[in-house]
Parts: structure tokens; C-alpha cells; sequence
């Protein structure tokens, strides 16, 4: 029994997702299922965080409890809580202006099903369970992505993700089936081993090659992006606010596990291709997003810019990569569910589109105020969070003498200004059509909360160390 | 000790009042005024209280030292794991820009009064645009400095998007994408200073005594300096200068111009330069020749404009190349005078600004051709843009005049000839600044009356007391620099040291 401690966290959520389902047949409401999810992941990541660390690192057949591990695992279970408490307005009558989403029982199981499977992915020992970890993370958000009843833009995006997911599983497995092929094992350890000893050999970089190309997919890696703008547009809300921090942090996770774990000694000579898809993917997000004027499409582009971020990191030495990219996804989990607030009360009156948010500053000052500390952490402006994180992000890649890609990188981020402020100057600048009897927006006690606490963590992700050094604590070795 | 954390006051105090103010009620207008106005004067007589201490008991300068003598200082760990610290700290050139930007930005609060719309909005941003300046003239962390330096952006492009003129949105947009870009490359340059430091630390007082490599000096010299030189308006990144400050509300100007740009030179000076001096050696004439092109094409632009904010905004592109002037000729006269026009111009640019907003609030028009005849109506505005304006062209006994020979002074006394020829460029600008400044002052305050051109409204009044107190001030800053530059110049001399030394070694 004593075996399973380390474990314990992922029973945890194995078990919060059946009884999710369970309670589910039971009510049709779905209050209780909505309690039950964020109650009981809230209590997964105090558990995560509190949990001894010491000695303690269980190894299970291909599946091992780690401290790294840890710290990924509690980034997804708060990416989760998130957004279950995104998601609850979207059930309601008037919730949102597309329309009532159906089912949250279902909904929430497969939210935490999806999450069971980014905790599999991060405990993986070898490549089966880092694969079954991955289809996991992927598969429930087929589904999520087509929530949405009768929109036939939800539709596509379901369509759209089951084909280009589909795909993308088939080239990662493709990939592990070549890396098998050169090791003659599954397991990390005989992948580290191999190279180490022969890191030149042909058939193990062709299973790189089809592996970069599976989890790009995921991270939506220039040049394989394509889907996200679409896929986001059509997904409802929720679905997309854990798309791009929920799964992007997965995808970044899957990344860490083999480039920064087995695989390490093959980065030097993946230098060249990881700056190549940095910089094309910064590009391409940061020159897509400025003519949208879909917010959801929007955020996809920026998304993809920031991914093109996160790959610069991996430049840098794997302890240090890996810290950056954890603190990264934190300031931009944090940023992006802001925003996503942000969208979701505009997104209770109309789409959610550029010209909406016009006048927003004098309809609700707390709004903008939030709107706009997203905007400038997003582009990477001290002192709030975003600019931590594209910090150390930057630091990693640069202590190792990656100059010119950093530099590149920077620029970026300059141009990326550009199209965040014009979703400031819509709320504070352009003045409203004459025409536009909007009223004030009322927010909720709860939803006053929610500015405050969200706000003052754009600020304190940005000014205080203590995250980032309990982060380094934690996995620093 | 209590003195160094009444330092830190200087920018908490702004951030605070930033803070408090947005609890006032939406509607309020003159509350909000008069607590701002409250909030900057005291962090006014914070600043001279400081200024006095620190004058009447400079910190003591060894002749050989490498390091700054810093007064006021505080330095505690903030990201111990990466080495960031809160150090801050003054030296004379650092106290006295303190002193420039306390002044502006309380004349500043005072020539917004007439701020009538979205007003709590205002002055929220502008006193965490204050903040950001007064935290970046006293850190010593490279981190720290960059974070403050960049806590000005947020509030720059809202308030001259939501409270500027004319091509208001493009011109903020303008001026916060150069600034950014400028940013990006001081970011670049900051890595790279920690990094190949090898010490895991951005102080600028730890970093200053380490030697960097010839070849990584050859790249993050130019990055750092032109990085800063774009904030600091030099010619030709100068462009996005005119639109920003011509858009922006008075008050903007004034503190952009004044305060703000100066930063700039700032950081060139005690970042570029002081780290890494064999890349200022190297590059040093590249920005000599580009100085010297701005301080004459500035003063040229300047006469051919017809909007009065424009005409100010290229003579600070003339004025700021003569900063750059003075710090590309590499010898202690130049850097002398290069501080000396840093207050100069801050002043006087300030002041012009501040009449400009008071004689378009009655007169509804900054054309130049459109005015006319002012001086009989008011003369204490006229009096005191005739004394600003002989100020900015280098009358002796104003600021403009002692800073100005000290760049001049320095450019001739170079071994490099090439700092010669540029020096004798430059000076032609005596003469081009001659022309706008009386021109303007010829046509817009004597010859006969306009009055179809000012909106019809015959009914021009002088400044109230209101205004007055604000010019007042800031004139007799320009006059007591004038008539006492010895004093500072001993102190900034000091300072300077180390710099030098650095650039010697």
C-alpha cells in the first residue's frame, strides 16, 4: 500500500473523474458534477504542492512519480481548474450569446480524463505509456471541441481536430516505432543509452523527425499550426481556454520529457532546426494575429507566437529550459485565463470579436483595467507576468550563447505589440459608435473577485520571486 | 539609512498615489486634482530635501575608483536564484536628473488642470509614468532599471492615445512601437551582460569592474546604445519624437521631452558606455558623425514647421543630438556638457511645452502664421516663451548657454579629428536655432493682432496665478543653471569619474 503513496495524486484523479461521471447519471443539473470537479481539483493541487518530495520517487512499470513530474502535474491540474471555473457560465441560460452548452457532467469527466492523461504523459518511463498518455491528453478534446450543440463551426473544429489529431498520433507513433527500431527497447533508459552511444544513427532521426512532427502538431509548431485558428474559432470558450494553456502545457511537457530527458544529448544537434521553428513560428503567429479580428482567432495566433517562445527555451541547458518553460506556462496560464474572463462576460452580449470590446473602458473600468494587463503581459511588458516568464525563457537560450535567436525572438515580441495594443486601443481609445447604447456591465460579486484576484496575480507573477523559487526548489536538479 | 529608504519613496510615493487615486469616485474631478498635485509636491520637497543632503555632503570620489560613489543606498536580494537584486542609489548625475524630473512633473500636474474628461484616468497614468522614471534614474540593477524603465510604456501610449490631438493613435502607436524596439535591444544587450559577466549578477556596480571580451563588446555596445540612443532621440531614430510629442497633452510633452528622453542619454552614458568602453572606443565615431547630423538636420527641420509643438519637438532632436555630441567625443569636457544639456534641454523644453499648451488653450491654434501680436494681450506668457526660447538658443547666462560650451569645448579639445570636424558641424547650429526660436518669437507675440485666426475669440487673458507658478519655476531653474553652472558642473565632474576611468582603462 505504502508503495502507492507517490501515486496517489493521479488515483486521486482517476477516481474525481469517475465519481464526476458517476454523480452525473444521477443528476442531470450538473451543479453537483461542476462542485465535485473544481473542489476536488483545487484539493489535487494543494495536495501536489504540499506533498513530501523527499527520497520519495516510486516507480511503477513504466510509470514513475517524480519531483519534476510533480511540478508538471500541478501546472495541469490548475490549467484544469481554470477552467472548470471558466466553463460554468457557458451552462447557464444567457451564459453566452452562442448558445447554452449541454451535459456538464460530460463535460467535466472528460476535462479531468483529458487531464488523467497529461499526468500519464509526464510520469512516462517509456515510450508505450508516453504515448497512451498523449492519446489520453488528446482524445476527450475531440469531443470537447464539438460541444457546442447545432453550431456548425463547433462542428468543424471536432472534425478538424479528429483528423489533424489523428494524423499527428499516427506520425508519433510512426516516430517511436523507428526509435524501437534503433534501441531495441521501449524504455528511457536504453533511448538514453542509444543516444548517447551512436547519436548519429540514421534510424533513430527518423524517428526524431516523425516525433517533432506528432508533438509540433500539438504545440502548434510552425509548420503545423494550421489547425489552431480554426479549431479555437469553432470550439466553445472553455474548450479553447484549455486548449491553449491546458494542452499547449501539455504539449510543452511532452516535449521536456524526451528532449530534455532521454534525448538531451541530441539538442545540440537539433540547435539549428529548433531556432529555424522558433522563429517561423513567432512569425507566423505574430503576422497572422494582426489582421483578426475574431478574438478566438486572435488568441489561436497568439497562441502559436507563443509557442514559438517557448521553443526558443530549449535552446538552453535542461534544468534551466525546463524551469522557464514551467514559469512561462504559469504567467501565460495566468494571462490567458484573464483574458479569457475578459471574453467570456463581452462574450455574454454578442461574439467575441475586436469591435466589441469598443468603449469597454467607460462601460466597466475594472474590465478594461484587466483586459488591459493582459494585453501588456502578452507582449512581454514588465512588470507583469508575462515579462517574467519571456525572461526566463530568453535567459535559457542566451546563457548558452544562442544570441541571434534570442534577438530574434525580442523582435517578436516588438511586433507582437503591435496587434495587442490595438485590443487596447479598442477598449480605451476608439470612441464608440453613436449608435452603441450598450449600458455599464455589471459584474457579479464573484466576478469582482475574479478581476481582483487575477489582476493582482498578473502583478505578483511579474514582481515576486517566491514562485519561481519554489519552482526551482522543487525540480531544480 | 532612513535616507536611502526616503529614496525608494521617490517612486513608491507616485505608484501609491497611482493606487489611491483609483479609488476615488468616477466623477471626481477636483479631488482628484488636488491629491495628485498634493502627492507630487511632496515628492517634490522629498527630492530637494534629498538633493540637499546629498549636495551639502557628496559622497567622497577616490580619483583612480572604477566603481561609482553612491549615496542613498539600498540594496537588498529580490530573485536571489538569478542573481536580480533591488539596488538603488544616487550619484550627482543621477540626483540631479532626480531633481529635473521632480520639478517637471509637479509643474506638469499643474499645467493639467484644465484635464476635464476621463480626468482620475490622467492621473493615475501619469503618476505611473512618474513612477517609472524616478525608478529608473536610481537603480543600479540592470533588471531593475529595465523594469522601470519599461513600467513608462503602459501609460505613454494610453495617455497620448486617449487624451492626445491630431493623429493621436497613430502617434502613440508609433512612438511605443520605436521605444519597444529600442527596448528589445537593450533586453539583448542586458543578457548578454549578465552572462558573459560570469558573475550571475545585473548590478551595474559589480558589472562595472569586470573586464567583458573585446568581441562581445564589438556587438552588445551598438545593440545597448542604439537601444537607448532611440529612447534618447537621436538622429536618425529620432522619428517617432515629433509625432509622439506634438499628439500628446501638454503635460505629456513636457515630461516626455524633459524627463522621459532623457533616460535615454542616461542609460547610453551609465550602461553603455561605463560597461562597455572599448565598444564606445570602437564605435564611438559612427555616433559622433549621426550626432552632429541630428543637431544640424533637427535645427533645419525646425524652421520649416508651422505647428509650434512640431517646431519644439525637432529643436529637441537639435538639442538631444548635442547630448550625444557631448558623449561621443569620449573626453571629460564632452560627458561634462553631455549631462549639463541633459538638464539644460530638460528644463527648457519643458518650459516651452508648458507655454505652448498655455497659449493654445487661449488661442485654439499652435500654427505660427495664425498668431500674432500676443505680447499685448498677455505678457507674462510672452515674456516668458521670449526668455524659454533665448534659453533653448544659448543666451549666456541660461541654462542652455554653460551646457552648450561644454559640448562645444569638449568636441574641439578631442585628439580625434574627426570629433573636430563634427564639433564645427554642429556649431552651425547656433545659428540655424537663432532663426527658428526668433522667428517664431517675432511672429507669433509682436506685428498686429489675428484675432480671425484665434477662433474669433478677442478675449485673450494672461496667464493665472495658476499657470504662473509652473513657468515660474521652471524659468528660474534655467536662470539659476545658468547663472550658477560651476557648482553642478564640480559635482557632475565627480561622478563622472569612474566613468572615465572605465573609458581610459
Amino acid at each position: 500500500m505504502a508503495a502507492l503513496f507517490p501515486y496517489l495524486p493521479d488515483l486521486a484523479l482517476l477516481a474525481l473523474a469517475l465519481l464526476v461521471l458517476i454523480v452525473d447519471l444521477k443528476s442531470e443539473a450538473g451543479e453537483w458534477a461542476f462542485h465535485l470537479s473544481w473542489i476536488g481539483l483545487a484539493a489535487l493541487a494543494v495536495l501536489l504542492a504540499a506533498a513530501p518530495v523527499d527520497g520519495i520517487v516510486g516507480t511503477f512499470g513504466g510509470y514513475a512519480a517524480t519531483r519534476t513530474g510533480q511540478v508538471w502535474k500541478l501546472l495541469f491540474t490548475l490549467a484544469g481548474f481554470g477552467v472548470v471555473l471558466l466553463a460554468r457560465p457557458y451552462f447557464r441560460t444567457g451564459g453566452n450569446s452562442r448558445g447554452t452548452l449541454p451535459k456538464p457532467g460530460a463535460f467535466f469527466a472528460l476535462l479531468l480524463l483529458c487531464t488523467q492523461g497529461m499526468y500519464a504523459l509526464v510520469s512516462a518511463t517509456d515510450l508505450l505509456t508516453f504515448y497512451l498518455g498523449l492519446e489520453l491528453a488528446t482524445l476527450p478534446i475531440f469531443a470537447l471541441a464539438a460541444f457546442q450543440p447545432r453550431d456548425a463551426a463547433s462542428a468543424e473544429a471536432g472534425s478538424k481536430y479528429v483528423l489533424m489529431g489523428g494524423f499527428s498520433s499516427a506520425l508519433t507513433l510512426f516516430g517511436i516505432s523507428f526509435l524501437y527500431g534503433a534501441t531495441g527497447s521501449l524504455g528511457f533508459e536504453a533511448l538514453a543509452a542509444a543516444a548517447r552511444e551512436a547519436p548519429m544513427e540514421p534510424i533513430l532521426w527518423g524517428g526524431i523527425v516523425f516525433l517533432l512532427g506528432g508533438l509540433g502538431f500539438k504545440l502548434s509548431m510552425f509548420p503545423l499550426h494550421m489547425w489552431a485558428p480554426d479549431v479555437y474559432e469553432g470550439a466553445p470558450t472553455p474548450v479553447m481556454a484549455f486548449l491553449s494553456v491546458g494542452s499547449k502545457a501539455a504539449a510543452v511537457a511532452a516535449f521536456s520529457v524526451l528532449f530534455l530527458g532521454p534525448l538531451d544529448g541530441l539538442r545540440p544537434s537539433l540547435g539549428l532546426f529548433i531556432s529555424i521553428a522558433a522563429a517561423l513560428s513567432m512569425a507566423a503567429g505574430n503576422l497572422g494575429a494582426m489582421r483578426q479580428s475574431n478574438l478566438r482567432r486572435f488568441v489561436a495566433y497568439s497562441s502559436i507566437a507563443q509557442a514559438g517562445y517557448m521553443l526558443v527555451a530549449f535552446l538552453g541547458d535542461s534544468i534551466t529550459a525546463r524551469i522557464a518553460l514551467q514559469y512561462n506556462l504559469v504567467t501565460y496560464g495566468v494571462t490567458s485565463f484573464a483574458l479569457y474572463f475578459v471574453m467570456g462576460v463581452v462574450g455574454r452580449e454578442g461574439p467575441e470579436t475586436l469591435p466589441a470590446l469598443r468603449g469597454l473602458s467607460k462601460r466597466s473600468p475594472g474590465l478594461a483595467a484587466l483586459l488591459l494587463l493582459c494585453m501588456f503581459s502578452l507582449a512581454g511588458i514588465p512588470p507583469l507576468a508575462g515579462f517574467l516568464g519571456k525572461f526566463m525563457l530568453f535567459t535559457a537560450a542566451a546563457a548558452e550563447g544562442h544570441y541571434v535567436v534570442v534577438g530574434i525572438a525580442v523582435a517578436n515580441a516588438v511586433v507582437s505589440f503591435y496587434y495587442y495594443m490595438l485590443v487596447v486601443k479598442e477598449a480605451y481609445i476608439v470612441v464608440p459608435d453613436a449608435d452603441d447604447t450598450r449600458g455599464p456591465i455589471v459584474l457579479g460579486a464573484l466576478q469582482k473577485a475574479a478581476v481582483w484576484v487575477l489582476g493582482a496575480l498578473l502583478l505578483i507573477l511579474g514582481l515576486c520571486p517566491a514562485v519561481s523559487g519554489w519552482m526551482l526548489a522543487r525540480g531544480g536538479f | 539609512m532612513v535616507d536611502s529608504w526616503l529614496l525608494s519613496c521617490t517612486w513608491l510615493l507616485p505608484l501609491v498615489s497611482a493606487g489611491a487615486l483609483m479609488a476615488f469616485p468616477a466623477g471626481s474631478r477636483a479631488g482628484v486634482k488636488r491629491f495628485s498635485l498634493l502627492a507630487n509636491g511632496l515628492n517634490l520637497a522629498l527630492i530637494v530635501w534629498l538633493c540637499y543632503v546629498f549636495f551639502r555632503n557628496p559622497p567622497p570620489v577616490v580619483s583612480g575608483a572604477t566603481a561609482p560613489s553612491l549615496a542613498f543606498v539600498t540594496d537588498v536580494a529580490w530573485f536571489r536564484d538569478w542573481g536580480i537584486r533591488y539596488h538603488v542609489g544616487v550619484d550627482a548625475i543621477s540626483m540631479s536628473l532626480m531633481l529635473l524630473a521632480g520639478i517637471v512633473v509637479f509643474c506638469g500636474t499643474l499645467a493639467s488642470w484644465n484635464i476635464d474628461d476621463r480626468t482620475k484616468e490622467f492621473f493615475v497614468l501619469l503618476q505611473v509614468l512618474a513612477a517609472g522614471v524616478f525608478g529608473s534614474f536610481i537603480a543600479f540593477d540592470l533588471f531593475a532599471f529595465f523594469v522601470f524603465n519599461e513600467l513608462t510604456l503602459i501609460p505613454t501610449y494610453l495617455l497620448i492615445g486617449m487624451f492626445g490631438s491630431g493623429r493621436k493613435e497613430f502617434a502613440a502607436m508609433k512612438l511605443n512601437l520605436m521605444l519597444m524596439g529600442g527596448s528589445a535591444l537593450i533586453l539583448l544587450g542586458i543578457l548578454g551582460l549578465y552572462i558573459e559577466s560570469g558573475k550571475h549578477t545585473f548590478d551595474i556596480v559589480e558589472l562595472s569592474q569586470v573586464h567583458f571580451e573585446h568581441g562581445f563588446q564589438m556587438w552588445a555596445f551598438p545593440a545597448v546604445f542604439l537601444g537607448f540612443a532611440i529612447l534618447g532621440n537621436m538622429f536618425p531614430f529620432h522619428i517617432w519624437s515629433p509625432d509622439g510629442h506634438a499628439s500628446a497633452p501638454t503635460a505629456i510633452s513636457m515630461f516626455l521631452a524633459g524627463v522621459h528622453m532623457k533616460l535615454g542619454s542616461y542609460g547610453c552614458l551609465r550602461i553603455a558606455m561605463y560597461l562597455m568602453p572599448e565598444g564606445a572606443r570602437a564605435w564611438m565615431d559612427v555616433f559622433l558623425v549621426l550626432a552632429a547630423s541630428g543637431v544640424v538636420w533637427g535645427g533645419i527641420v525646425a524652421i520649416r514647421q508651422k505647428d509650434l509643438k512640431y517646431m519644439n519637438a525637432y529643436s529637441s532632436v537639435s538639442h538631444c543630438g548635442l547630448v550625444f555630441l557631448g558623449l561621443a567625443v569620449l573626453n571629460p569636457i564632452g560627458l561634462r556638457g553631455a549631462v549639463m544639456q541633459m538638464l539644460a534641454h530638460g528644463f527648457i523644453t519643458a518650459a516651452v511645452f508648458c507655454l505652448i499648451g498655455m497659449i493654445y488653450a487661449r488661442t485654439h491654434t499652435r500654427r505660427i502664421p495664425d498668431m500674432g501680436g500676443l505680447m499685448a494681450k498677455m505678457p507674462f506668457l510672452s515674456v516668458a516663451f521670449i526668455i524659454a526660447g533665448f534659453a533653448a538658443l544659448g543666451l549666456p547666462g541660461l541654462a542652455g548657454f554653460a551646457a552648450e560650451l561644454n559640448v562645444f569645448l569638449g568636441g574641439f579639445s578631442a585628439d580625434n579629428p574627426l570629433a573636430i570636424v563634427c564639433t564645427a558641424f554642429a556649431v552651425l547650429s547656433i545659428v540655424v536655432t537663432a532663426i527658428y526660436i526668433l522667428r517664431a518669437t517675432n511672429s507669433i507675440l509682436h506685428g498686429p493682432m489675428k484675432s480671425a485666426a484665434h477662433g474669433g475669440s478677442d478675449d485673450l487673458t494672461d496667464a493665472i496665478w495658476l499657470e504662473r507658478i509652473p513657468l515660474l519655476l521652471l524659468l528660474a531653474s534655467i536662470v539659476a543653471m545658468g547663472l550658477f553652472p560651476g557648482r553642478i558642473a564640480v559635482l557632475i565632474d565627480q561622478a563622472l569619474l569612474p566613468i572615465l576611468n572605465n573609458l581610459n582603462r
